[in-house]
């Protein structure tokens, strides 16, 4: 559209202290790379808005508001969008513009419910849009997004912070029996994995075993719902057959892979978990595996 | 696996060259310091290690290749570590001068901005998808990481082991913990307590899993592959050994503090683990290997403290079909080694230090005390094994207290304490295995016997223990292949004979005869026979032991008492039993060397004879330096009961044992006599008189059996040992046993040499004087060779003999030989010198009565008429002498048989060696002249002369033809009568040149014309 209509005035948003907020590297669905910057929860977002006419034209408005709005949009049968946040203040009262004018404007300690989430049928995003209506044509808007995290508060030194330890016992009849434990369930993004797998029978001939996190995300409610697996990464831990009795260790550090925190039940749209698989590999390439569900959070 | 040879060949060669080029490019970025991309090409060559295909030989070039492209990686890490550091330090410095007030500060940063470069990339790493790189990287960095200052090394040891356990493939886990072992080598920490045991820990650990990985590769694959499996595990068994090896050096290095000794840390910790995983693992190859590793490596102080539950515990338990000989052998082995390297190091220190020795000796014997102790223990096994524990735990408290000390009570290792041991665990061996094969046994059995020599070549017990024990047990093991088995008792025997340093030591080993009559092959028994003679003789088959200076130095021992001789002699029983007369296959064919004898009948082969040499010089040790008489009654029961086992054999011992016998009686005679000398009045020496009679008599039954059994083909032999012996008997004046003798030499002669012939002169030259004659010629010789210097018989006796022997000779029946006999025989009546002291008178001389009526008697016989005119002129003659000398003479008696020299040369149809016997003749009335035979005058040799010339002229006349054609062909050899003739010319003109000389210088031969 833009191509066609040239904007008559430029609206620039400005975030306070910008340059020194720290940003995170998003992928845009185009493949690109895009610098966010990133706010809390409660965090009051502040900046200013400038708006600036362009070869000194006038440009009358109707008035000019900034939001701040979170919106969920779902890919189901046709994106769906809805906003779970919405906020908005009166920038200026309507008048005429002909030089360039800045607006400061403060949203006070919002309450950024959830994070931004970019996933394949669902985007959870939190933007500032600038609206500037006018009277005759369509209103000239500008967005800006914003990079939500959410940290989790670390109960101070409650067992059952981390969850309970994972073992499990698994094995195919007469063929294979192992037990793995991990530390714990609940792990925080830069947080290592670490466990061990027991071998207490052996009879697949068995070359290697990985351990892979799948990101599971799941869109809608259960008669019409759209589940998206994907494999986030994939480590070996095991090389050769193990005999009966060899214990394994794991150790997987988390921090430099690309993952999401547990979200469940988005504003009842979508959720997001990891699942922790053991997967092993016999000689005939075949596969065993269990997986198992790990929460993740993100830690401050 | 199923890829080809060649194929795994191309994967080789582009497994390094992609190594090779993700080496370089890693090298490009880290000269860039472009770490994390060369972190990316270190992990894309790394890569190539996941590979399935190889062999690990060409893993292992791999691995090489690999391992050196880290090496270069830790060191640029360590280089922009080490600058990072140097640029924080400096810093610091500056903020320092700055501000001393912020210092805390600025140490606190360092101290934090130093880690992180290389603790970071340590979990950088961690990050790679695949778990060998990963770990390859983390080693390395790990490594680096630790060898920096402050680094938390124990932490990263805990978890690059720990992590180690994700690589199960046996190969690559093994390579890949060989790494590990080798980056950490020379970065693990012991400096104390605490760091030490965790470093045991993680060395253990390593070692532990490393096995594991190792055995298992055994059952990897194809049940078909399994030998080449065997052989690729043997490839790699370095790699799990070096793990010990290591172990053992930061034990060494180890100093530990004043509670901490090195030989009990050994025993409680590093021992049992490492041995339990040894027996868990059940795996042939490891067990053999890493025992070895285990008793190679480790100093042996420690094996003698863990020794018993070395045995017991670990070896017991191991896999059934491994050889437990072999390793107990290599263990014993190593004792004997450090034994003696011990031994050496202990001479040297006495030369060095006096003071200390004394203090070791002290020790020394505070030691034995304790051995002896041990030994009254050693009954009870499980008292033994307390007590001994116990010891070895005092050692080292009181080891560490002083140095020296230390070193010599390490020396001095109780050999029954260490033995029972052994005994114990091979009692258990025996006890669980009933069907273990004799090779086993013996080897094990050897190995003690060498441990027990080497520590204490005094103590046969043990020795005794081991014999009795295969006496009773093992002979009644029945084998299939007993041939084997006997070739392995053999060794067994053996061992100890090569050890001992002296024979004799066998004698107190009872059971070691009993075992040694077990072995049923004869030729096996022979063998240690020999080995035991060889031994005696210094003739040391191993030379290599001792070097050639033995010989030297050997002094060979001597066999003084019954026992002795029984004991030596029971083992000589064989080779005297052995007879070698059968003629079989390969004597035949002329396979073995062989000797013929007795014209034929008899053929020996060269090795027997040498046996039968060896036999006879052990009889030359029979002595016995105090007391010969009891030597020469052992000479006797060595006959009496060994020696007479086989009659044919006696020929080849007899001769020594009597010459033996003879030099002995000698030896006791001329004691005897010249005892009696001095106390002339008093007979109180008769007992010994006696002795030495009896002796005689059972010397000549000796001599007797001998001539029984062999009179047919050594008569001859037979004939000088008797003379010998008889001669021997004159000089002791035994008159009687010495007619005796002479007479059985007669007897002998009558028997078997008047008619026998030589066995090797095939062709005797009636010419020739010295060399020819018959055997019957020659033995009348001998006879009269030994009868010439007998001087105490009584003149009748002497007389009685020597008529006899002149009788034979003059019965001879070629004409040469009865010349030539009688006119030797002549000397036999007039001495020429007197061959006893000058103060004695010959019994011959003495009873000049009986000769003065004798001699009528003889007169009988005599026909020649000048002799009886003579009679009385040689009467003065010798009563003139006996002033001074008196010398048997009868001068009618010599010419009597110059005379009859004369008519039987006379008689000979062959002029030319009649003319030789006269000549001969001549030259014996020369000697009778000189030596003042009166009825020898110049006249009688005139006529001899004359005689000779005239039988010359006749001979020259006869052949005026042959002379003519002798001087044309002078040079021509072929003329043997012309050659013969002129040699008996020369013969006379030397005879009379030499009578002008004499008549010249020394007035002799007057009135012999020349």
């Amino acid at each position: 559209m833009s191509i066609f209509f040239k904007a008559p005035l430029d609206i620039e948003i400005r975030l306070d202290n910008e340059d020194s907020r720290k940003h995170v590297d998003v992928k845009t669905p185009h493949g690109r790379m895009e610098k966010l910057p990133i706010y809390k929860d409660g965090e009051s977002v502040k900046g200013t808005v400038t708006i600036r006419t362009k070869e000194g034209r006038k440009i009358e408005h109707l008035g000019v508001k900034v939001q701040l709005l979170g919106s969920i949009e779902t890919n189901l049968d046709g994106i769906i969008s809805s906003d779970f946040l919405s906020l908005a203040t009166e920038l200026a009262a309507p008048a005429q513009l002909t030089h360039p004018e800045t607006y400061p404007f403060e949203f006070k300690n919002v309450e950024k419910q959830y994070e931004s989430y970019r996933g394949k049928n669902a985007r959870l995003r939190y933007y500032l849009k600038v609206v500037l209506s006018r009277k005759s044509s369509s209103e000239i808007t500008r967005e800006k997004e914003l990079w939500v995290y959410q940290y989790m508060n670390v109960p101070i030194a409650t067992t059952n912070k981390d969850g309970p330890t994972v073992k499990m016992d698994v094995g195919i009849e007469d063929c294979l029996h192992i037990e793995f434990e991990y530390s714990k369930s609940r792990f925080s993004l830069k947080d290592v994995i670490v466990g061990r797998i027991y071998f207490l029978l052996v009879r697949l001939k068995i070359k290697h075993m990985e351990l892979s996190l799948i990101r599971r995300e799941t869109v809608g409610a259960p008669p019409n719902q759209i589940t998206d697996s994907e494999t986030v990464v994939r480590f070996e831990i095991m090389d050769g057959a193990p005999v009966k009795g060899e214990t394994i260790p794991i150790r997987l550090f988390l921090g430099g892979f690309d993952l999401t925190p547990t979200y469940r039940d988005v504003n009842k749209k979508f959720s997001t978990r990891t699942y922790l698989s053991l997967v092993l590999i016999d000689e005939d390439a075949r596969r065993y595996f269990k997986q198992s569900e790990i929460i993740l959070y993100r830690e401050s | 696996m199923a890829i080809s040879a060649a194929e795994q060949k191309t994967a080789l060669a582009s497994s390094l060259s992609a190594i090779n080029h993700q080496s370089n490019l890693m090298k490009q970025c880290l000269a860039d310091n472009n770490i994390l991309q060369a972190l990316k090409h270190c992990s894309n060559f790394l890569n190539e290690l996941r590979t399935n295909q190889l062999s690990p030989k060409q893993y292992y070039e791999l691995y090489i290749v690999v391992f050196d492209s880290l090496e270069a990686l830790s060191s640029h890490l360590l280089g922009s570590h080490n600058a990072k550091q140097q640029k924080l330090e400096r810093k610091q410095k500056l903020n320092n001068a700055e501000n001393s007030s912020t210092s805390g500060a600025g140490n606190a940063i360092a101290a934090n901005a130093t880690a992180p470069f290389l603790a970071d990339l340590y979990e950088l790493v961690q990050y790679s998808g695949n778990i060998i790189p990963r770990l390859y990287m983390m080693i390395v960095i790990g490594t680096t990481y630790m060898s920096t200052k402050g680094a938390p090394t124990k932490e990263i040891m805990k978890d690059m082991i720990e992590m180690c356990h994700g690589v199960q493939h046996p190969i690559r886990g093994l390579f890949l913990r060989y790494y590990l072992s080798q980056r950490t080598k020379h970065l693990l920490p012991f400096g104390n307590a605490n760091d030490f045991n965790d470093t045991v820990e993680f060395l253990i650990q390593n070692f532990i899993e490393m096995n594991k990985l190792w055995v298992r590769l055994q059952h990897q694959g194809h049940s078909s592959e399994r030998e080449l499996r065997y052989r690729e595990r043997k490839e790699l068994k370095i790699l799990v050994g070096s793990n010990l090896v290591r172990l053992s050096q930061i034990i060494d290095d180890y100093d530990g503090d004043e509670n901490y000794s090195s030989i009990k840390y050994y025993q409680e910790k590093v021992f049992p683990t490492i041995t339990e995983q040894i027996i868990q693992c059940r795996d042939h190859l490891a067990q053999s290997y890493l025992i070895d590793v285990l008793v190679q490596i480790f100093p042996d102080d420690f094996h003698f403290a863990t020794l018993n539950s070395l045995l017991n515990d670990v070896f017991i338990n191991l896999h059934p079909l491994l050889k437990k000989s072999e390793l107990v052998s290599t263990l014993i082995e190593r004792f004997i080694t450090y034994h003696k390297f011990e031994s050496d190091m202990s001479s040297s220190k006495v030369v060095e230090n006096e003071s200390e020795t004394k203090l070791g000796k002290l020790k020394l014997e505070d030691s034995e005390k304790d051995g002896d102790k041990n030994a009254e223990a050693a009954k009870d096994d499980e008292v033994d094994k307390r007590e001994y524990e116990s010891k070895s735990e005092e050692n080292p408290s009181v080891d560490s207290a002083s140095k020296p000390q230390k070193e010599e009570s390490h020396k001095k290792i109780d050999i029954t304490v260490l033995f029972n041991v052994f005994w114990q665990f091979y009692l258990k061996v025996f006890e669980m295995d009933p069907e273990l094969p004799s090779d086993e046994h013996s080897v094990l059995l050897q190995s003690f016997i060498k441990l027990s020599l080497t520590y204490d070549p005094d103590n046969y017990q043990n020795l005794d223990t081991i014999y009795q024990f295969a006496t009773e047990k093992l002979s009644t093991i029945k084998d299939e292949d007993t041939a084997n088995q006997e070739d392995i008792w053999l060794q067994l025997l053996i061992v100890p004979i090569r050890h001992f340093k002296s024979i004799k030591t066998l004698f107190k080993l009872p059971f070691f005869h009993e075992f040694y009559l077990k072995l049923t092959n004869k030729q096996h028994q022979k063998q240690i026979s020999l080995e035991i003679i060889n031994k005696l003789l210094g003739v040391t088959q191993v030379l290599e032991e001792n070097g050639a200076t033995n010989q030297g130095e050997f002094e060979p021992e001597h066999f003084s008492t019954t026992d002795e001789v029984d004991g030596i002699f029971k083992y000589l029983l064989v080779l005297i039993k052995d007879s070698d007369k059968q003629l079989n296959t390969s004597k035949n064919l002329g396979i073995t060397k062989t000797i013929t004898l007795n014209k034929g009948e008899t053929v020996i082969s060269q090795e027997f004879l040498s046996n039968q040499e060896k036999v006879c010089k052990i009889i030359h040790l029979i002595e016995n330096p105090q007391d010969p008489f009891k030597n020469l009654a052992n000479l006797m029961y060595v006959r009496r009961k060994y020696l007479n086992k086989n009659f044919d054999n006696i020929i080849y011992t007899y001769p020594t044992l009597i010459s033996r016998i003879l030099y002995k009686l000698k030896i006791v005679g001329y004691a005897l006599l010249r005892q009696q000398r001095k106390n002339k009045k008093q007979s109180v020496e008769n007992n010994q008189d006696l002795l030495i009679t009896s002796n005689f008599k059972n010397l000549s039954i000796i001599v007797d059996e001998l001539y029984q059994y062999h009179a047919e083909n050594n008569s001859e032999l037979i004939l000088k040992i008797y003379l010998n012996a008889a001669s021997v008997a004159d000089q002791l004046k035994q008159e009687s046993i010495s007619y005796e003798l002479f007479t059985q030499c007669f007897v002998v002669y009558e028997e078997n040499l008047i008619l026998g012939s030589h066995n090797y002169i095939h062709h005797i030259n009636p010419h020739d004087s010295v060399a020819g004659g018959s055997l019957p010629y020659q033995s009348i010789i001998y006879v009269a060779n030994k009868l010439v210097t007998a001087r105490y018989f009584n003149k009748e006796n002497y007389e009685n003999l020597i008529t006899k022997l002149t009788l034979y000779g003059s019965k001879l029946l070629k004409k040469q030989d009865q010349c030539r006999s009688v006119y030797a025989c002549a000397h036999l009546w007039w001495w020429c010198e007197l061959l006893i002291e000058p103060t004695e008178k010959s019994p011959t001389v003495s009873s000049e009565e009986a000769r003065k009526i004798k001699s009528v008697d003889n007169e009988k016989r005599e026909s020649d008429n000048k002799a009886e005119n003579v009679e009385h002129q040689d009467d003065a003659v010798t009563t003139e002498d006996e002033d001074e000398i008196e010398l048997y003479r009868d001068a009618k008696r010599v010419l009597e048989c110059l005379q009859r020299a004369l008519r039987v040369a006379d008689k000979c149809m062959d002029p030319y060696l009649s003319l030789q016997l006269f000549i001969e003749i001549l030259n014996r009335c020369l000697i009778f002249n000189i030596y003042g035979n009166a009825l020898v005058d110049s006249r009688y040799i005139n006529g001899l002369i004359d005689l000779i010339r005239t039988n010359i002229d006749n001979l020259r006349e006869d052949d005026t033809d042959l002379a003519a054609r002798e001087k044309e062909t002078e040079n021509e050899e072929d003329d043997k009568e012309a050659r013969l003739f002129r040699q008996s010319q020369g013969y006379f003109e030397r005879t009379l040149g030499y009578i002008r000389d004499q008549q010249a210088l020394e007035n002799r031969f007057e009135g012999i014309l020349v």
